[in-house]
């Protein structure tokens, strides 16, 4: 049944395996998100940090849209039933393998039957883990990424996150050179740690010019807290309320970085499981590559809010798009 | 009204009239069809809704100013011509059966006593009405549906539920939907639609209602409801 395809021009490809022992508080499989469904109220989900998943799947020469673990606060455990490559990046989770203390920002050889597990994050809160040659899911509206509140995406295309017993099929093409190499590592400019205060850039935007100038003084001007009802739908902003924000207005279309103001003054930063449109009045849009930084931000974490400019801010993406896409190139 | 704003780094949004009427419809999905011929392979979604049109780029493929300039030149043909996209005479209407049974509609008692209606009342008007799709959103498959007849408006629920069934059929202000899939809500329920709206069959979505559509409910028994495949069981 089975032959040999000896007219496949590409390189020869095996499944790997593995198994999750304890998925922790929340492990959910992602990739780049789900573009182009949001007109049917398809939300786009995607990795909450681009920059962290990013330098996970380009550490192993994998497509920058092949599917990494997201694990929202670690204590994570799992099994490789067969050998494998992985890389871990993101929060500081303590990573082990087979018990011994594994350095973030790193890819990693692993034995067939080896244990990798995580601590709790000391550092940032979502870390990220990719296999070489991506985890296998069923593409779903051209996406991977698991959607909780759309029941769409992940393992088994139906939305929920990853459990204890699943198991994992990961591709290991026969990667050139570079990536068969024992460890490589994130350059130390490029690593990242996350603290405890993070400042966003704001493109001014949608609704901005209907903000009164105390409303808008105010808000660059105050310091907010990240509070702990905060999730993947959106980051919630305790602090100085804002004076009387303009009301509500009629629904439109909004998107991860959005920020609206409700009536009660306090901000909500949308992320990237936020519905497709809505009907609060929305101040600005956080820089989508800071959004990377607020991905990482635990609750308790002070937020501060910069004016920056559209140009800006869409250069600095276009420049990590590029990079993180590029790095697939190198595997001819 | 035509005016083009940024969303952030990677959307445009383009506004096309102060309030949702049928007027505006017929622009958005003017504005909609236009955007699709012009610039339709270089965007990642156009996302309509009640005023507006909102436009998903991704920057590695798409000049900002040359989608700029083609938005403007769209927009200065839109507002010169006199014949919009019209609703009425091209669209079929889609009709959708309910059952409107005590069992299916927690909220039906009441939003006959607040609207100082019989539930058979509330049934009729809810029944007689064509209804029009605005926007898309909250769920997959969710659409936002108008105009509730003028008695029939009610203000949405103090604090939302944490679970409405899959196929609620639900009115809040001037506002109609169907719940696609189980899920939070805040809106009456008056009755059950076992039509589903949304599903993903291999990996593709297939979703009934889109904006611009025309809608009417039917009332239908609980055996007609059962045999259509509606549920009670969730």
């Amino acid at each position: 049944m089975n032959s040999v395809d000896l007219f496949s021009s590409g390189p020869a490809v095996n499944s790997y395996h593995a198994t999750i022992l304890n998925p922790g508080a929340l492990a959910l499989i992602q990739d780049r998100g789900r573009m182009g469904s949001q007109h049917l109220g398809i939300c786009t989900s995607g990795v909450a940090d681009s920059h962290a998943a990013g330098w996970a799947n380009r550490l192993l020469g994998n497509p920058s849209d092949a599917a990494v673990i997201e694990l929202c606060l670690g204590n994570f455990r799992m099994q490789f039933e067969s050998e494998g490559r992985f890389a871990i990046t993101g929060a500081e989770l303590g990573w082990r393998l087979n018990g011994k203390p594994l350095e973030n920002w790193r890819s990693y050889h692993a034995d067939a039957g080896a244990t990798l597990e995580a601590g709790i994050a000391s550092d940032g809160l979502r870390g990220y883990l990719a296999f070489s040659g991506g985890i296998e899911a069923p593409l779903v509206c051209g996406s991977r990424s698991t959607s909780q509140g759309d029941g769409l995406g992940g393992l088994d295309g139906s939305g929920k996150p990853l459990a204890k017993g699943d198991g994992l099929t990961f591709e290991c093409p026969a990667v050139s050179e570079p990536y068969q190499t024992a460890v490589r590592f994130v350059p130390n400019q490029f690593r990242r740690t996350y603290g405890t205060a993070v400042t966003l850039r704001i493109v001014p935007s949608n609704q901005f010019d209907t903000f009164s100038k105390e409303c808008v003084y105010r808000f660059f001007s105050g310091c907010y807290t990240v509070a702990s009802d905060s999730d993947r739908m959106g980051v919630r902003l305790t602090g100085d309320a804002l004076p009387e924000p303009p009301g509500n207005l009629v629904s439109e279309a909004v998107s991860p970085g959005a920020i609206q103001v409700p009536a009660n003054g306090q901000p909500i930063v949308l992320m990237h499981d936020c519905q497709t449109i809505g009907g609060y009045p929305k101040l600005g849009h956080v820089y989508r590559v800071d959004l990377d930084r607020l991905a990482q931000a635990r609750p308790g974490t002070e937020v501060r809010f910069v004016l920056g400019n559209r140009a800006e801010s869409q250069h600095e993406w276009l420049l990590q798009s590029q990079f993180f896409s590029s790095a697939t190139q190198t595997q001819g | 009204m035509f005016q083009i704003v940024d969303s952030g780094d990677t959307a445009i949004t383009v506004y096309l009239a102060d309030r949702p009427s049928q007027h505006s419809l017929s622009r958005v999905l003017t504005f909609v069809d236009r955007l699709k011929q012009v610039v339709g392979d270089t965007l990642q979604d156009i996302v309509p809704s009640y005023c507006g049109v909102t436009l998903y780029f991704d920057v590695l493929r798409c000049d900002y100013f040359l989608l700029r300039k083609k938005i403007r030149d769209i927009g200065q043909a839109l507002n010169a011509e006199q014949s919009l996209f019209s609703a009425d005479e091209d669209t079929q209407i889609i009709s959708l059966p309910v059952y409107y049974g005590e069992e299916s509609a927690p909220d039906l008692a009441r939003v006959a006593q607040a609207c100082n209606l019989t539930q058979a009342e509330v049934i009729q008007l809810h029944s007689s009405q064509t209804y029009c799709v605005f926007a898309l959103g909250f769920r997959p498959g969710f659409a936002f549906m108008g105009d509730v007849p003028e008695v029939l408006r009610v203000p949405r629920l103090d604090s939302p539920r944490k679970r409405v069934p899959a196929g609620s059929v639900a009115i809040a202000g001037n506002q109609a939907a169907v719940y696609p899939s189980a899920s939070p809500g805040g809106w009456n329920l008056i009755g059950r639609c076992p039509t589903p709206l949304f599903s993903c069959r291999d990996g593709q979505p297939e979703v009934l209602l889109s904006v611009g559509a025309q809608v009417r409910f039917e009332a239908i028994s609980r055996s007609e409801y059962i045999q259509l495949g509606g549920r009670f069981d969730e």
